[in-house]
């Protein structure tokens, strides 16, 4: 690095009114802070965050040409932001303002060893200069996002949203009664009975909206705002561009306990959330059951939370309609019924159900019910009986299964799946209704199975979620995104499988070696890639290698204070990695309270866990750290896919070779805090930083 | 415990995949275990009521450590030959698969081996395995694609001490043909029926092997195929796609970069596609239109080369791009530091152990990462040093 591409790095210490000022000898601090190569300004401010002193600020980087800036005061994740917004008519590119939190280490010192405090407090400052100079910017990347929507289910809901968006003059393709080839060669179709769709969402035709009967998707492809799909269909191939993708297949048919050969639903057959939209329709038109047979059933080695579901609603509609009309003959025809607990709120349903006059007759599997046009034979296991039950309805109580196409789908668009194949949102309390990737939305079963209301509720917030994303006609990169050097890339994939959002892929080149690409829109910037690569040839913009090896630097070099005083202890003796969303949060919240934790732990700050690299790591310990802290968020809550797992993992690999290397693995930890767990946070430290003690 | 093998090699994750170390160890007790390199499992010993874990490596000579071909760094093999061909046999074919087929058929019928260890596809599970060809038609209806994983060298046992064969040709990647080459670089006598009754390693241009799974996400889940339609795999001839041939003859292709995302993490770091320490080579880059290349490495190579040639199974043809071989191979050598990151962390591991290899080891993580350790001082002096 030469002088003329030296960052020009500006510091300025906060005295935050007499807070800092009165326990912190400042001029001393700034005097040192003048001489860390790479700064040409260091002021000592009294409110930084006071309008006059972002006034000054913007000053000062124009009389100084700046282009880096670090606030020494407190919390980043308080006043990051705002210094960000001050800064931003500024020459200085707001990724390159950091703010090192120098206040609460002072409110939390117990110690009452000023020269501690002072140089801890140095250090920090030290620290994010390190961090400073050797950080690259990213910038950010814009596209369009196509007018046009695919809406991939056959459910009233579909068609409602497809009338809506049409409206809206957004180009809808339907894609309807979407079959699958099933395994045992049959098809599909799932659409509903004409008579069951409710008002206002009768099927339209419409010039805006092109409907799609019993296609196929052949490939899709592309990115968020663009998507490329292929739909094979009776009639051809046809392609399409995409600007999003609305997801509203229906659930599967669970097995039933008859043999299939012999009798197939008809007419006078409903599952069990039809027969809800039948009882909606009847309530109009009047009611003309005599005897009603729900046949419940659960698919075999099933037993989740949705066969619990089944169990509930069966016995619900039951109840239900005999509610309607006393006269009603209900029988429910089950082989297991799960009621939960005794004494519970299954067992009372039960109970009730009994005591308003629903017969329950039992039956094996080996002696299934025998179904014919009017007639139902079975054999009650309970007595050998064999009953004969009429019925004019035959209700379904089957468990339901995701729609195999959701499988395909998790596939295409890199959707993730809960154990039954479902597609999930990845952070629910987050953003609810949102799913991985900007511009996909899934509606109803395919994500849960829900009631008819929920499904409305839910094709409402992606009918006005879709109108919102295709109006705002282009999108933005939120994160830092990783960058690939193509002439280190070697093709070997690893990075793809290291990605929670999919947002590698690999290319075809002039070589023998294909290349890795990464979507702007996808990277969520958690570095997991980063780690992964086995030739480095990813990189990451802010948290890049030399920033954070920088900072370890600087964490670990006191220059003057060996000198000065031999016999103290090093300033650091322990490294925590803090994931900004959990550990860095919790460490704020307990210097806010005044929690007390060791004054010679310093942190370094990671957009996610999931960056820390084991080299970092083993750097660390080989300059002399004694142990090694890691605080990520607990399991689940991680905000980039699950980047808190790949560390956990990545932990346990480390200590093995700690292990095995006969180094303690005990002086790496990894822990998982909530943001808001201040305590828990400073009593893990302080135990950590004394268990630490005795590798000194 | 196998110490090296477990430090350098599994826990870096750069595990070849080939096998040799569990045909290699002596008590039987490394096996496949849901992870990409094999792991130990001792049987437990009864000791009167008493159960113990058998302590099975501290008194064994390590014969996996010997055969590892992820514990050396080999130089290549010298080419002897390079050509193209294309064979003439029952099936006029380009293809590599196809040119190894008419090596080898006729090297069976002259007696020149008795078996071949190599990989196959079981048509049931689309998943690939590793297979024991002792006939010439066993030969040609069983060569898979390549292109996926199984641990072939497993079968090293069951050729060697069940079926008694004393001419085995074994076809795989490139690490295989490294840890064929590590095996008869041994002196250790307890090896010798192995050496004794290897003949020929025959590679195939490699970028990668795939983790099998991909045909169950990419071609069942992801296109809704189901496997009882698909009637085999396979791989086109330049190994850009792998094409699954259904029952009723249409094909489905899933491209090489879909299936990329399945390398192993093994191949990461080799840097080896001209199967380097292989005997004979077979691809396709560089090679003539309607043809492989050919590259022979060693006189064995070459009689084999020579015997197919002249029963008319194998048609050579003239004129390889050798700078289009050269520039690829140089490609897959950007591999290198990956292995180099792997040497730089067992270094650091051993320093933090033992203090003397310190500076050594903080001197070599800044040379890889490319970064001073006080970036003021040393930037000057870096500008200003006129190297006296």
């Amino acid at each position: 690095m030469t002088s003329a591409d030296m960052p020009r790095i500006g510091v300025v210490v906060c005295e935050c009114g007499q807070k800092i000022a009165s326990k912190l000898d400042l001029p001393q601090l700034c005097q040192q802070t003048r001489t860390l190569p790479g700064v040409v300004f260091v002021e000592q401010e009294a409110y930084p965050c006071s309008k006059d002193g972002q006034i000054r600020i913007n000053q000062a980087i124009r009389e100084h040409n700046l282009d880096r800036l670090l606030v020494a005061g407190c919390s980043p994740r308080l006043v990051g932001e705002m210094f960000r917004s001050a800064v931003s008519n500024s020459e200085l590119d707001p990724d390159f303002l950091k703010v090192v939190n120098i206040r609460e280490g002072i409110i939390a010192d117990r110690s009452g060893d000023s020269a501690l405090v002072q140089r801890a407090a140095q250090q920090s400052i030290r620290m994010g200069v390190a961090h400073l100079r050797a950080s690259v910017a990213g910038g950010s990347h814009n596209a369009g996002v196509q007018r046009s929507v695919l809406i991939i289910g056959e459910a009233a809901s579909a068609a409602y949203m497809a009338k809506i968006l049409a409206q809206r003059e957004i180009q809808v393709i339907w894609l309807d009664s979407v079959s699958v080839e099933s395994s045992n060669g049959g098809k599909s179709n799932k659409a509903l009975p004409d008579k069951l769709i409710p008002p206002g969402a009768e099927i339209i035709e419409d010039s805006s909206i092109q409907r799609i009967e019993h296609g196929q998707i052949q490939r899709l492809q592309g990115r968020p705002g663009d998507y490329h799909v292929e739909i094979a269909h009776s009639a051809g191939n046809d392609e399409f561009n995409v600007g999003a993708i609305v997801i509203d297949i229906r659930n599967d048919d669970g097995d039933l306990p008859v043999d299939s050969t012999s009798w197939r639903p008809g007419a006078k057959t409903l599952h069990a959330y039809e027969f809800d939209l039948q009882n909606k329709h009847n309530e109009a038109v009047g009611w003309d059951y005599k005897n009603v047979v729900f046949l419940h059933h659960h698919s075999d080695g099933q037993s989740n939370s949705l066969t619990m579901l089944n169990d509930y609603t069966c016995l619900d509609q039951a109840i239900r309609t005999i509610e309607i009309d006393p006269d009603i003959n209900v029988t429910v025809l089950y082989e297991d019924l799960h009621i939960g607990v005794k004494g519970g709120l299954g067992e009372a349903r039960y109970h009730d159900a009994r005591s308003l006059g629903v017969r329950f007759v039992p039956y094996t599997p080996e002696n299934p019910p025998n179904i014919q046009d009017d007639l139902i034979t079975i054999q009650d296991s309970q007595n050998g009986e064999m009953l004969q039950i009429p019925y004019d309805q035959l209700v379904l109580s089957v468990d339901s299964e995701p729609d195999r196409l959701s499988d395909s789908l998790a596939r295409w668009l890199h959707i993730p799946q809960d154990d039954e194949g479902r597609l999930i949102e990845p952070r629910i309390r987050l953003r609810p209704g949102m799913h991985v990737h900007p511009g996909v939305f899934i509606v109803g079963d395919a994500h849960l199975p829900v009631d008819e209301h929920s499904e409305w509720l839910q094709a409402y917030m992606a009918t006005s979620r879709v109108a919102r994303y295709l109006d705002s006609e282009e999108i933005t990169t939120q994160a830092p995104v990783v960058q690939i050097d193509p002439d280190r890339c070697t093709g070997c994939g690893q990075c793809l499988l290291s990605c929670s959002f999919h947002a590698i892929h690999l290319r075809e080149r002039e070589s023998s070696l294909s290349l890795a690409e990464v979507d702007p829109f996808r990277c969520t910037g958690c570095g997991n890639c980063v780690v992964e690569c086995p030739v480095k040839a990813i990189s990451m913009p802010i948290w890049n290698d030399q920033s954070i090896i920088a900072q370890i630097d600087a964490a670990v070099d006191s220059p003057g204070q060996e000198s000065q005083h031999p016999q103290e202890s090093p300033s650091t003796n322990v490294l925590a990695f803090l994931c900004e969303w959990s550990g860095l949060a919790a460490a704020e919240v307990a210097g806010a309270r005044g929690l007390s934790y060791p004054n010679r732990i310093r942190n370094i700050p990671l957009l996610c866990s999931a960056r820390i690299d084991p080299d970092h790591i083993l750097y660390a310990l080989l300059r002399g750290v004694d142990g090694v802290f890691i605080g990520a968020c607990s399991p689940g809550e991680c905000h980039h896919g699950c980047g808190n797992r790949f560390t956990a993992e990545r932990t346990e690999k480390i200590k093995a070779w700690l292990q095995d290397n006969g180094i303690s693995p005990s002086r790496l930890r990894y822990a998982t805090f909530d943001p808001d767990e201040g305590q828990r946070l400073a009593d893990a430290l302080t135990a950590f930083e004394s268990d630490m003690r005795q590798f000194a | 415990m196998s110490e090296r093998l477990s430090k350098e090699v599994w826990t870096q994750n750069i595990c070849s995949g080939c096998g040799l170390c569990i045909a290699a160890c002596s008590k039987q007790i490394l096996g496949w275990n849901g992870e990409s390199h094999p792991t130990l499992n001792p049987p437990n010993k009864h000791v009167g009521y008493t159960e113990l874990p058998l302590d099975a490596c501290s008194f064994c000579q390590r014969f996996c450590e010997e055969v590892c071909p992820r514990l050396e760094t080999f130089t290549p093999y010298d080419p002897l030959l390079i050509t193209a061909g294309r064979a003439r046999g029952p099936i006029m074919t380009s293809a590599p698969n196809g040119v190894i087929q008419s090596i080898l058929a006729p090297a069976r019928s002259n007696g020149l081996i008795d078996g071949v260890i190599m990989l196959d596809l079981d048509p049931w599970e689309l998943k690939p395995i590793g297979k024991i060809a002792s006939y010439v038609e066993e030969i040609v209806a069983c060569l898979g694609p390549q292109a996926l994983w199984a641990p072939v060298l497993e079968l090293l046992n069951e050729a060697v001490y069940q079926r008694h064969m004393q001419d085995l040709a074994i076809l795989g990647p490139p690490c295989v043909a490294q840890a064929i080459r590590k095996l008869k670089r041994s002196n250790n006598t307890r090896l010798r029926p192995y050496i004794d009754s290897i003949r020929i390693t025959i590679s195939t241009f490699c970028t990668g092997i795939y983790f099998p799974e991909f045909v169950d996400e990419i071609l069942i889940k992801q296109n809704g195929i189901s496997p009882d339609k698909v009637m085999r795999l396979e791989e086109s001839p330049d190994r850009n796609h792998i094409g699954a041939v259904l029952w009723d003859g249409s094909q489905h292709l899933i491209s090489r970069q879909e299936a990329e995302q399945y390398t192993r993490p093994g191949c990461a770091v080799c840097d080896d596609l001209l199967g380097e320490s292989a005997d004979l080579i077979v691809g396709k880059i560089g090679a003539p239109p309607d043809s492989s290349t050919i590259i022979v490495r060693s006189r064995i190579g070459e009689t084999f080369l020579h015997n197919a040639v002249r029963v008319n199974l194998l048609e050579i043809v003239k004129g390889v791009d050798e700078k289009l071989l050269e520039q690829a191979a140089k490609e897959k050598r950007k591999r290198d530091p990956g292995m180099e990151r792997k040497e730089l962390r067992i270094l650091m591991l051993d320093a933090l152990a033992d203090p003397v290899k310190r500076n050594e080891a903080i001197q070599q993580f800044i040379r890889v990462y490319r970064t001073p350790v006080r970036s003021g001082p040393d930037e000057i002096a870096q500008s200003d040093c006129t190297g006296c």
